[in-house]
């Protein structure tokens, strides 16, 4: 298992499949289907495959085309019957699966006017968020048998690599090349913060901008749903886990964003930080793969407790 | 003093004339270059939706005689597409939402040709894309 002492990192973990012959250019995400039968590969060959797990290893059984470039990411709604690509065409597609094992698209949304970097599902809701090169996040639903862009939101100063919810998909987090990592709550109609809807669409309001923790790009974020961590995959070589406190805590530093904490200002704190680590921000061009980055990162950072503290 | 106003502002004076003939020589010159251009847009943007519509009425009709469920699908799709185009406001260029709707019949029309099973890129030769992250 993954953090045990007893045996060297990695040595159990066996290499069960190399699913070469399905793409002829990079391979830039992949992504369980939750059921867990069924792989998705987003290429920048322009294709998306889908792989069956079968006993004696992965079958493509779909490829997914239309887009006319590279696509950047993949992801599958909580369904199970909704799956997103994006690409550097500045389109995010929804496509549909039915029990035949047939896709089928649904949906070409042109809301963004750059690459598109990032797409990701909603925690419980089919509800999608995509970030782009644009440096805005854009929310889509469905609405009377077509997707429509729902929200978008405004505030960072540079490409958006990444997003993620949070347990409750209440919050959202995003991330940027502008070095900052911001939150964003969901008002609905309605609200008692007084916050201005638009017809029946909730408004996201970004509550929190964590800015001069990071000294290079921001290229990944991560939304622990057990513990309520956040971290962060950054180009300066380290990774960053922020915790969420309603009081300042004397175990560890805060850095108070903001004087008070309440449903529309958070304080975070750097809890963590783990120093010299490489983050990938390109595909990789190794043999060997690496070790994944686990996504209980906030239960990693809480064991190496205490580590040295940034400025 | 007035004698010589006519030399101590000479200079401002040829200043603004020449201003203004060249204002209204450049607004001439521009409305011309203007019109050219919006001929050539609107003939583009024409092309491109007359192309879509053309594509998605003939579809229409030939599957027209299918009844499963997924020709169903196919029409909806298609009476999708024809419903936006026809909606679409040709003789406004000052339409507000106009880049909007194009882009959204365009994303319909790419996901109709993907239902059909049909390319939607027309272009002849192959694009060269560079690696990006």
């Amino acid at each position: 298992p993954m953090g045990s002492h007893r045996h060297p990192p990695g040595s159990s973990w066996t290499c069960r499949a190399v699913l070469g012959d399905g793409h002829q250019r990079t391979v830039r995400r992949v992504a369980w289907s939750p059921c867990g039968s069924y792989l998705a590969s987003a290429s920048f060959d322009g294709t998306t495959c889908i792989w069956k797990r079968q006993e004696d290893g992965f079958e493509c059984v779909a490829t997914l085309e239309g887009h006319e470039n590279e696509v950047k990411s993949v992801a599958w709604a909580p369904s199970g019957s909704l799956l997103a690509t994006c690409s550097r065409d500045k389109s995010v597609w929804v496509w549909e699966v039915d029990e035949e094992e047939e896709y089928e698209c649904v949906s070409v949304l042109n809301a963004h006017t750059q690459d598109v970097k990032h797409v990701v599902w909603h925690p419980s809701q089919e509800l999608l968020a995509s970030a782009s090169y644009d440096d805005t996040v854009r929310l889509y639903r469905e609405e009377e048998d077509d997707w429509v862009c729902c929200a978008t939101l405004e505030g960072h100063n540079s490409t958006v690599w990444a997003v993620a919810f949070d347990k409750e998909g209440e919050r959202l987090a995003s991330v940027s090349d502008d070095r900052t990592l911001r939150v964003w709550h969901r008002y609905h109609p309605g609200n008692q913060e007084g916050v201005a809807c638009s017809g029946t669409d909730p408004t996201w309001k970004c509550v929190c901008t964590l800015s001069g923790y990071h000294s290079r790009t921001i290229y990944d974020v991560s939304w622990c749903h057990l513990t309520g961590a956040l971290a962060t995959a950054c180009g300066d070589d380290a990774i960053r886990v922020f915790e969420e406190s309603p009081t300042s805590e004397e175990a560890q530093p805060t850095f108070s964003l903001t004087a008070h904490s309440s449903l529309s200002n958070l304080t975070l704190h750097c809890s963590a930080s783990v120093l010299r680590t490489s983050v990938e921000a390109e595909p990789s061009r190794r043999k060997r793969p690496r070790v994944s980055f686990s996504r209980h990162m906030s239960l990693m950072a809480l064991a190496v407790f205490p580590v040295s503290f940034l400025e | 003093a007035d004698m010589f106003d006519g030399i101590l502002m000479a200079e401002q004076r040829f200043h603004g004339e020449g201003y203004q003939e060249g204002y209204a020589e450049g607004s001439h010159i521009g409305i011309a270059e203007g019109r050219r251009y919006g001929l050539l847009h609107g003939a583009k943007i024409g092309s491109e939706i007359g192309c879509y519509l053309g594509f998605a009425l003939t579809w229409r009709s030939l599957l027209q005689k299918c009844t499963d469920e997924k020709s169903s699908k196919k029409i909806r799709a298609l009476e999708s597409l024809i419903g936006m185009i026809q909606k679409f406001p040709y003789e406004d260029p000052t339409y507000d939402k106009l880049q909007e709707d194009l882009e959204k019949i365009r994303g319909k029309f790419k996901q109709v040709c993907s239902m059909l099973n049909i390319q939607s890129d027309f272009r002849i030769g192959a694009e060269r894309s560079s690696l990006t992250f």
